[in-house]
């Protein structure tokens, strides 16, 4: 079985406790989401496929690079049509660090936002609609 | 796809499908040993098997590296726009999202028809240039619709992505009477 990557979070008598890389993606993609204005993460063609086939990927548009202390966290974003795009991307960044540091206990560096999409209101009904 | 590599792949896939309906056949026993070793011998005595072979081969590594380098430009390759630059991190927006936010502003004018928009943006210095190309509707005043559009688009970006004068430049390319398909009309 494939290792996953890990990082050694602490080291005790009775073991080590590790963090996935995947954890903090998917603490992040779930932080991001919860934003009013956000739409959903861009994942690309792999993302979409895998959606297609009716897995969930809460890692979905989000890259991060996890060391033994700090984070950095690369979010892909789609705001909905009608929303201030600054405010919007401070409201990710809080949300995002102040997730990831209070659950890994790890010190999130930087929080960097690519907005790739905007949303108009029926589309997102219209997937909505499409996954209940 | 564009219109070359249209023409490529379907140049590939008929050889591919008559290379694999030889194969059906001589695997069916259609003619005999003899007829396919004759044709194979003189085939491969012409140069035109070799000029064949070796054209096909490039293709088929073309289409190779076409289908693991992704869906054409990139989005690095159109650029995005840097925002916000802070401590706690960057804030970029792509091209994609650029262009639906001009596009619902441009086409909201009357008289123009289509937009084409190339955006520029170098980091602190430039946030964001656009360069739009408007095809506009017959009779339409292509100064007015000029000032209309520039005015809409800067008000849009500054509105949803906090950037105040934006250099807008604007090409008047054509006339046309065909109305262009809007994926949507109205929010």
């Amino acid at each position: 079985m494939e290792q996953e990557k890990s990082v050694v979070k602490k080291e005790t008598n009775l073991g080590s406790i590790r963090i996935a890389d995947e954890v903090v993606s998917i603490i992040a993609g779930l932080a991001a989401t919860e934003v009013d204005g956000v739409a959903g993460m861009s994942g690309g063609i792999a993302g979409g496929i895998a959606e297609m086939l009716g897995r969930k990927n809460f890692a979905k548009g989000v890259k991060v690079e996890v060391g033994e202390k700090e984070a950095a966290v690369d979010l892909f974003v789609i705001v909905k049509y009608g929303v201030r795009i600054p405010d919007i991307a401070l409201a990710v960044q809080e949300n995002v660090k102040q997730a990831i540091e209070t659950m890994t206990g790890l010190s999130v560096v930087e929080v960097n936002i690519h907005i790739q999409g905007v949303i108009l209101p029926e589309e997102q009904k219209t997937e909505e609609v499409r996954v209940r | 796809m564009n219109i070359l590599n249209r023409i490529l792949l379907f140049l590939l896939s008929l050889t591919v499908a008559a290379a694999s309906l030889l194969v059906l056949l001589f695997c069916l026993g259609t003619f005999p040993a003899p007829v396919w070793s004759n044709e194979l011998v003189y085939a491969a005595s012409i140069p035109e098997s070799i000029i064949g072979s070796a054209l096909a081969f490039l293709i088929s590594l073309f289409a190779l590296y076409r289908s693991f380098s992704g869906t054409g430009k990139s989005p690095a390759a159109r650029g995005s726009s840097l925002i916000v630059h802070s401590p706690t991190g960057d804030v970029r927006v792509e091209y994609a999202a650029v262009r639906e936010l001009v596009d619902r502003a441009a086409l909201a004018v009357s008289g123009v028809r289509e937009v084409k928009m190339k955006m520029l943006a170098k980091g602190e210095s430039v946030p964001l240039q656009l360069y739009l190309r408007l095809i506009l509707s017959p009779g339409t005043d292509a100064a007015r619709v000029s000032a209309d559009v520039t005015a809409r688009v800067r008000q849009q970006v500054e509105q949803f992505m906090g950037l105040k004068d934006v250099p807008v430049d604007i090409t008047i390319a054509g006339v046309s009477g065909r109305i262009a398909e809007r994926k949507h009309r109205v929010v």
